[in-house]
């Protein structure tokens, strides 16, 4: 929440050590307080100031499944790329190689779920497009956590 | 890629789907994808360029029930035909963030304004009231100077002519500047130091006739993938077409190239010079393209970094001659270079005969890199340097390309000219023609423009924290985020005297120092026109409203502008533009009475008109998906200074660097030296740090990072490092460290082995997280001709903690 200004800005701004995980779950709790009355407020309500400072940085932990053993992801919405469940720390797209074309050309079928099959529209011929070759441009793994303000679109 | 290649994707895919012990068959069901999007009948779908990186894609946007619900690649568009990035795709989100602002807000104790309290809702007139109050004591106190306004490569083209108009015609005061000087200023020096004019010659279209592509400090696979994308195409349509990404980090622009090279911080310089010498020792230049259309030149050495306040410089060039300037880069043999650069006498004669071979396009891509750089604008002037020697310019699949990193950095902030020394198309205040144009074009008395430049981006901070600037208005920026060595000017934001007025959509690191908090309207919920970086000026008009009391800039602007009397700035004939039936007019238009956008851009107009910088009339644009000017007879051009492509070159030339007329119309080489960044690695602070970006993030990531599968994807700015050194520090990833340098420290996660890897003795961090304020620790150093800073190099220590 909104504090007085010190100097320096928030108190919790960072390089500034006092904050981490006390803060964090701070944060998060004020957050799940203040989610109700974000986008409301009249004149004479204070400001409550959100933002995406939550006071300590964290570390980027993706999915280890294996393709095939991380189910699928919901689209952002109809139409939108899909996003990678899986682990992708291993593969490549390089001019001799494209290790997700393997699986998704086709759309195999790994134990429950199908690779997504990658649509007619992505080819050029028979050719996978060349302007669409380096997958990840679009289609990107999903980490843990959830951005400390969500969207007020999302179902 | 060959056939043969792609049944061994398919072979490998199949072995590695067995190997995890799964079922193999083909699924018929799951062909759907853009299909989707299409089949949604009940939107509405309207054109748009994309809000993000300085490409220019064109998205078609999806509206239904007044919100934006989808986006699609536009197939009209010749430059993203029909694809976006992930960040593209995630258009329909970045209005959406549940915390957007929705009305003005003044720092209040006790029901009064207070430097020291909290901010709360008020009134438009309110906010705005305070405003001009604060922006005429300090005009009343210490002169126009005072009163600074710092915009945005994200202003919409009438937004930064607007906000120029008013401050240089209106106000009086040079005080306006751009965060656009941090990105691109050294592009622009570059420019017109060799050209004479500003902006590429190509355009995207060169990409797909090249034969090499030289990446010099660009990871595009990631901060420009849809042009990557056009670079892949290439690739896989030309097996002997190359790409070499030269680098101080390992990253994946470099999968898909055929070399990858790598060099160390600011040696760059020796390299370009390095190459230039073996061209011509081993006569792999072109002496009649020399001979006809280029000068030498030399200018000032040991120039300095502008790390004083009121550190002034100015280039004083000599002109010189071709055996000058052999003799000069002599010097750089590849010995000499590569014990600079630790890049190879291989790999330096690959780069030269990739130059140097007549039969072989090249384009050289650049941004960040080499911009951000205490030297930018040499770097800058090396390479065209190396086009121009070998002729290699100006013709299709040959072109130096400088690239962007905002929508509309070129359009608006290079175009209409809002520095403190500039003027539309090319002009400059200390010119006396050029203010005398101006105020005519304005229907302003001779001598309003103040002829002085007063303070370029970095100063007007350090100017804010000497007092001498005591309002200071952010639009569409973040500069208490983005500033280099930022503890000192978040301080200057903060002392009692200063008022810091921001304009933006979301709560961010600047709200927090501002005073007052103004809510935009922004994208799609105002009709705009955005620049790119192939000279393309694309329009779009409003599709949705703005959230709460939200307004737009241009509306804030014309507000505060008759709040200061200055109203008839923008007293156009309503007559002559009126509002079409049927149009969603913006909120300034709405109030005006009249299409003020229109007249804004007409008038514009006329300052490129018969200069090399003619725009179509306004209505065109609305009919197109852009124009790249000049835009003559109703033709746009492809390719400048080229007969037969540029209508300003007269038949039987060739080439003619026109920005260059009273020289003859030659371009400029210039010999420029290797000299050492301001700050190196030492006992104390023992490795360089480089801050960037990353794919899914734009900029200080208070767009994407409210994005749900932008967030997701990239989470958090982590400080990459390259294995040997995280050993020796007994660092792994997840390691908890600091990074810290002389100014500031910044806490964060380490990865090693992630994405990308620095060279050994590098950190790297983006600056995108609100929780990782890198640039407490970067260095506020800068190009003395540019005047942009250096977020590429600094020194700093690494500790776990």
């Amino acid at each position: 929440m909104m504090a007085p200004r010190s100097e320096g800005g928030r108190k919790n701004s960072l390089g500034d050590n006092r904050v981490l995980v006390i803060a964090a779950a701070l944060a998060v709790l004020a957050l799940i307080l203040a989610l109700p009355t974000a986008c409301g407020g009249s004149a004479d309500t204070t400001f409550r100031e959100q933002g995406l400072a939550t006071g300590a940085p964290g570390m980027n932990l993706y999915s280890d499944k294996e393709p095939g053993q991380a189910g699928i992801l919901p689209r952002p919405y109809e139409g939108a790329p899909p996003l990678v469940p899986h682990d992708v720390s291993k593969m490549k797209v390089t001019r001799e190689k494209n290790d997700c074309v393997g699986c998704h050309q086709e759309g195999i079928k790994v134990s429950q779920d199908a690779a997504t099959k990658i649509p007619a529209s992505h080819y050029q011929g028979t050719e996978l497009a060349g302007i669409r070759y380096n997958c990840r441009e679009c289609h990107v793994p999903q980490a843990e956590g959830e951005p400390p303000v969500q969207q007020m679109n999302t179902t | 890629m060959s056939e043969y290649t792609r049944r061994e994707f398919l072979k490998r895919g199949a072995v590695f789907v067995s190997v995890l012990g799964g079922t193999i068959y083909l699924n018929p069901y799951l062909d759907h994808v853009e299909a989707l999007a299409e089949n949604l009948d009940d939107l509405t779908w309207d054109k748009a360029p994309c809000r993000f990186c300085g490409t220019g894609c064109s998205v078609m946007v999806g509206v239904k029930d007044g919100k934006i619900v989808a986006v699609k690649g536009d197939t009209e568009s010749s430059v993203n035909k029909g694809t976006l990035c992930v960040k593209g795709y995630s258009l329909p989100f970045i209005q959406y963030g549940r915390d957007r602002l929705t009305n003005p807000l003044i720092r209040k104790k006790n029901g009064r304004y207070d430097k020291q309290g909290e901010l709360t809702e008020a009134s438009w007139d309110e906010a705005m009231g305070l405003i001009v109050e604060k922006a005429k004591k300090a005009i009343e106190d210490k002169g126009p100077q005072a009163m600074a306004m710092y915009g945005s490569g994200q202003w919409t083209i009438w937004e930064g002519y607007a906000a120029s108009k008013l401050w240089k015609g209106g106000l009086r005061s040079n005080s306006i500047e751009v965060n656009a000087r941090h990105c691109m200023a050294s592009a622009v020096t570059g420019f017109m130091t060799t050209f004479g004019a500003d902006e590429p010659m190509g355009t995207y279209e060169d990409f797909l006739q090249a034969d090499v592509f030289v990446l010099w400090g660009a990871n595009m696979a990631e901060m420009h993938p849809i042009l990557f994308s056009k670079i892949t195409s290439r690739l896989e349509a030309d097996q002997d077409a190359r790409l070499i990404n030269l680098t101080t980090i390992s990253n994946r622009s470099s999968d898909m190239a055929s070399r990858e090279i790598i060099f160390k911080p600011q040696s760059d310089l020796a390299i370009a010079n390095g190459i230039a010498n073996i061209l011509i020792q081993e006569g792999w230049i072109n002496p009649d393209f020399i001979g006809k259309h280029l000068a030498f030149k030399r200018g000032k050495e040991n120039i300095g970094y502008g790390l004083e306040d009121k550190f002034a410089f100015e280039d004083e060039p000599q002109a010189a001659d071709f055996a000058a300037y052999k003799q000069f880069v002599s010097a750089y043999t590849p010995e000499y270079v590569e014990k600079l650069s630790g890049v190879s006498r291989e790999d330096l004669y690959l780069l030269a005969r990739l130059y140097g071979d007549p039969l072989l396009k090249v384009v050289s891509l650049w941004t960040m890199g080499m911009n951000q750089h205490t030297r930018g604008t040499w770097i800058n002037n090396l390479v065209y340097n190396l086009h121009l020697l070998t002729g290699k310019i100006s013709e299709p699949g040959n072109q130096p390309y400088s690239l962007t990193g905002q929508p509309s950095a070129c359009g608006t902030t290079r175009e209409v000219g809002t520095f403190t020394h500039r003027l539309p198309a090319d002009m400059t205040v200390t010119n006396a023609g050029h203010r005398a144009k101006t105020e005519k074009i304005w229907g302003l008395p001779e001598g309003t423009i103040p002829a002085q430049p007063t303070f370029h981006a970095i100063e007007m901070m350090k100017a804010l924290d000497r007092g001498e600037v005591n309002v200071f208005w952010s639009m569409t920026a973040n500069p208490f985020q983005g500033y280099p060595n930022l503890n000192r000017y978040r301080n200057a934001g903060l002392k009692e005297e200063n008022f810091i007025i921001v304009s933006d959509v979301y709560p961010t690191r600047s709200t927090e120092v501002a005073d007052v908090v103004l809510p935009s309207a922004m994208w799609v919920e105002k009709e705009g026109a955005f620049g790119n970086a192939e000279r393309r000026t694309q329009f779009w008009k409003r599709m949705t409203d703005a959230p709460g009391e939200s307004r737009s800039d241009l509306w804030q602007l014309i507000d505060f502008a008759k709040r200061m009397d200055l109203g008839s700035l923008f007293d156009y004939d309503a007559d002559r533009f009126p509002i079409p039936a049927g149009h969603k007019s913006s909120d300034a238009a709405q109030d005006a009475g009249f299409y003020l956008e229109k007249a804004l851009f007409e008038e514009y107009r006329q300052f490129g008109l018969g200069t090399h910088h003619d725009l179509a009339p306004f209505d065109v644009y609305h009919q197109t998906r852009g124009l790249r000017w000049p835009v003559v007879d109703g033709k746009e051009t492809l390719i400048r200074y080229r007969e037969g492509y540029d209508p300003y070159v007269e038949k039987g030339k060739g080439w003619d660097f026109y920005g260059n007329e009273k020289a003859g119309g030659k371009a400029v080489v210039w010999m420029r030296p290797y000299e050492p960044p301001p700050e190196q690695p030492d006992g104390q602070y023992p490795f360089w740090l480089c801050t960037g970006r990353v794919l899914e993030h734009w900029h200080s990531g208070t767009m994407t990072r409210r994005v749900k599968s932008l967030y997701k994807a990239y989470p958090h700015a982590t400080a990459s490092l390259h294995p040997d050194d995280a050993g020796r520090l007994g660092i792994k990833s997840g390691s908890r460290i600091k990074v810290s340098s002389r100014r500031g420290e910044s806490v964060m996660f380490a990865e090693v082995g992630g994405r990308v890897t620095p060279q050994a003795g590098m950190v790297y961090v983006p600056w995108f997280d609100e929780d990782v304020m890198i640039n407490n620790v970067t260095l506020d150093a800068y190009d003395p001709i540019s005047k942009q800073a250096d977020f590429k190099k600094c020194a700093v220590k690494i500790e776990v903690i």
